[in-house]
């Protein structure tokens, strides 16, 4: 008797702890198989019609016992799809970029078209829950001051290194005898050399806009936060008309591309392959796999500072664990009828059978573990039907709301070669950089988002022109004051004062008490 | 045989020969980089710069991915289905409706006219179009592609111009001969003006092939969409490039853009010069009244 007792005690103790967890594959009522809509845009569609048809969305099926119904809007139409989406009788289940709902997915659940997920976080999706609920930065992320988590994002608790650098082409550095420049006062010689060589030294992004040397100078474009950490707005500060005096000296001196104005990310690919221009920002291991293809060496510059010491502050890529990603901030409407399944189909990808089935995808299949570590098959890594970049989301889910290893570690494109490893990892351990300057992704109210979309959309085409101006030589810098006195003419403080309230507000969001 | 112009009439003929030749090699030459691009090997198709006067090497690796893209194929099926039944349908709204205004004795010709006319310079709006289509529960049905752009007013109005031209006796005799308006319009009427339906039908079938919006609007399952809205996409995702880290992906992408051009524009351009006799008289039956 008394072993019983004791037994149905601890299987109570038992379910007791397992309350908070969910169980899956998740079985509905009956036998019916549990059936949900989903708009997400299909990565892949050189390769599949419908998500259902990857091996990974097969998986996830098995494994949550979910059968999934897509909707795969057009991506060159996205953002009208999503305005047009409200105006239909019955929204998707789940809608994969609630962010690009009008006014963002905060006023999605304001306007009752998106579910407030913290009431049923706790019980359905308690891994994702326990997730951002760990600390006040994973939850001021994730929800805002009134409680409010609107939706699903990717979770990485061990952040990337730096992806965007200034890149150089080394065989050709090696030709005109240069090094990596490493100071802002490097790369003037470096220019030089390239220049007298036919070569066009810099292509700067075509807003004029260059984040790593603006960062040299201790300004961020646009909202920022200064030393005291209040929020202040980057264009107006002394940084700027030093980056905007270096900047037009530069043009002045034939250093900087005539056509910067017009360029574009393929372009500078090209002109960079082709060593018409010296150097341009970008992503590191695209352009060093490119290189290697061509046949040269392609390295990062490390981020440029004025002098030895200097602290850079302006570093802002992967600072939060929680990644705010397009297609990956999933929201579910309130006219889905199986709140609760789709709560806990979203929550899979955070326990760990399904953090790594997105990330890594199924063993024998996606990966062998070899002497202890992963190593990705043929499948993924040389399949003659499937790019690495298109295969990574059919065996697997590159960006998808998850439970996120680092891509170093599972990124197959990265992992190509270790020399494109290698080269993104160059300058990941220089401890000189900081997050300091970054001002977080702050929720504003409606109308506090409408009277800084007011003020500031003429602030910005103004101060957007003039910077084209300054650096060309249109506008002389001597102007700087006049125009740092108009910017704050048009109201800047009525929208500082908005902004400086609502990080305010952010930072005093504290994760609920376990 | 002499050749009776003088030298200044010599040199005027060539100059006008040079102008054209030069005029149609221009229209001619985007067409041409578009083919000899699709056909290059894309990486030294990327280091290449200036005019692309011969394939840069050979490879037909962009060919055979647009053929195997489940999707190429799944719109081409479509734009057929929408591109055949939006034909039938336009042609035979367009002529009831351009005959109706063609007769001088119809009631309220006048303001029917300018009802018609008034939505070429005034349109709803997309969000009043989306809506109605979704209210008259058109939403993700292949009609919902068909029927708004049934009748296209330009096209009314040509072809009303047209019917005006044909000599109202040959509709008196026909009455006297006891044949109502349909008979009119079919025995009489339409084959008296060939020429103008078949420009018109062309009109139609171009602006139905090329049309990708709508179907962007009001197709919510992407098995739906016509072959355009896939090129778009195509051409969209890639022209923002630079996005993936894997080198073949970049480069296969690039000639995946101009194989594409190439598989969506061939069976268009095939039916232009077959039904180009009839473009000919058609402009100029506006023009001479017989």
């Amino acid at each position: 008797m008394k072993k019983i007792l004791v037994l149905v005690l601890a299987l109570v103790m038992l379910a007791g702890m397992a309350c908070a967890e969910v169980a899956y594959p998740i079985v509905g009522e009956g036998d019916e198989p549990i059936t949900l809509t989903v708009f997400s845009i299909n990565k892949i569609s050189d390769n599949v019609s419908n998500y259902n048809e990857t091996a990974f969305f097969r998986h996830l099926e098995e494994a949550t016992g979910i059968h999934i119904e897509w909707e795969h809007p057009a991506v060159s139409g996205l953002q009208e799809a999503m305005n047009l989406l409200t105006l239909r009788d019955k929204l998707p289940d789940i809608i994969m970029c609630g962010n690009l709902y009008n006014g963002g997915e905060y006023q999605g659940v304001a306007d009752g078209c998106f579910v407030d997920l913290s009431e049923y976080l706790p019980e359905y999706g308690p891994d994702y829950w326990s997730l951002i609920t760990q600390s006040d930065e994973y939850y001021r992320a994730s929800a805002n001051a009134d409680g409010v988590v609107p939706a699903f994002r990717i979770v990485k608790p061990v952040a990337d290194p730096p992806y965007h650098y200034m890149l150089f082409n080394m065989d050709m550095l090696a030709g005109l005898g240069c090094e990596l420049p490493v100071y802002i006062a490097d790369y003037e010689p470096v220019f030089q050399k390239m220049l007298e060589a036919g070569i066009t030294p810099y292509m700067p992004p075509k807003t004029g806009y260059e984040k790593t040397l603006m960062g040299a100078f201790d300004v961020r474009e646009g909202f920022m936060l200064d030393a005291d950490g209040s929020v202040i707005y980057g264009q107006v500060q002394e940084g700027f008309r030093q980056y905007l005096t270096l900047m037009h000296d530069w043009y002045e001196k034939g250093y900087i591309s005539k056509d910067f104005m017009a360029s574009s990310n393929s372009t500078n690919n090209t002109l960079f392959d082709t060593g018409a221009i010296g150097t341009y920002s970008a992503a590191v291991v695209a352009a060093y796999n490119r290189g290697q293809k061509a046949g040269f060496e392609v390295s990062a510059a490390p981020f440029a500072r004025q002098y030895n010491g200097q602290q850079l502050h302006w570093y802002d890529y992967d600072i939060s664990p929680i990644v705010i990603h397009n297609e990956a901030v999933a929201v579910i409407s309130t006219d889905c009828e199986n709140i609760e399944a789709a709560v806990q189909w979203l929550n899979y990808c955070y326990t760990e059978a399904g953090s790594n089935l997105a990330c890594w995808g199924v063993e024998g299949e996606a990966y062998n573990v070899v002497d202890g570590r992963r190593v990705y098959t043929d499948l993924i890594m040389n399949n003659p039907n499937l790019t690495t970049t298109n295969a990574s989301y059919y065996y697997k889910m590159h960006v998808w709301p998850k439970l996120n290893e680092p891509d170093v570690v599972c990124h197959a494109d990265l992992l190509k070669s270790e020399g494109a490893l290698n080269s993104r990892l160059k300058w990941a351990n220089e401890t000189y950089f900081d997050s300091a300057y970054v001002l977080p992704s702050v929720t504003l109210s409606e109308d506090d988002l409408n009277t800084r979309t007011e003020i500031m959309s003429d602030i910005e085409t103004y101060v957007n022109e003039m910077t084209l101006k300054f650096i060309t030589g249109e506008a002389s810098l001597d102007e700087f004051d006049s125009f740092v006195e108009q910017v704050w003419d048009s109201g800047l403080q009525e929208v500082l004062d908005i902004m400086n309230a609502a990080y305010a507000d952010y930072m005093n969001i504290k994760a609920p008490q376990k | 045989m002499m050749d009776k112009r003088t030298p200044l009439e010599k040199v005027l003929h060539a100059l006008n020969y040079a102008v054209v030749t030069a005029v149609s090699l221009m229209c001619l030459y985007p067409m041409l980089h578009v083919l000899f691009a699709s056909l290059s090997d894309p990486m030294r198709l990327l280091a290449h710069r200036g005019l692309l006067l011969w394939p840069q090497g050979f490879s037909l690796k962009g060919y055979q991915a647009v053929l195997s893209n489940p999707n190429i194929l799944s719109g081409y099926m479509n734009t057929i289905i929408y591109l055949a039944g939006g034909l039938v349908v336009s042609m035979v709204l367009t002529p009831l409706g351009a005959y109706a205004l063609a007769c001088k004795d119809y009631p309220f010709r006048n303001v029917l006219v300018f009802l018609f006319v008034f939505t070429m310079y005034f349109s709803g709006g997309l969000i009043p179009n989306f809506l109605v289509i979704k209210n008259l529960g058109l939403y993700d049905s292949r009609w919902a592609i068909i029927l708004p752009t049934a009748v296209s007013t330009y096209n009314l109005i040509v072809m009303r111009t047209a019917f005006s031209s044909v000599p109202g006796a040959l509709q008196e005799s026909a009455c006297l001969d006891g044949a109502n308006d349909f008979v009119i319009l079919y025995r009489i009427y339409i084959p008296c003006i060939r020429a103008t339906m078949a420009v018109v039908c062309l009109f139609y079938a171009v602006s139905q092939w090329n049309s990708w919006f709508n179907s962007m609007i009001y197709l919510q399952s992407s098995s739906k969409w016509p072959l355009q809205l896939w090129l778009r996409e195509i051409l969209i995702n890639s022209a923002s490039g630079g996005t993936s880290d894997d080198a073949d992906a970049l480069y296969l992408q690039e000639l995946i853009r101009y194989a594409v051009i190439i598989v969506a524009t061939v069976p268009i351009l095939v039916v232009y010069p077959y039904a180009q006799k009839y473009f000919m008289k058609g402009v100029m039956l506006g023009s001479v009244k017989g």
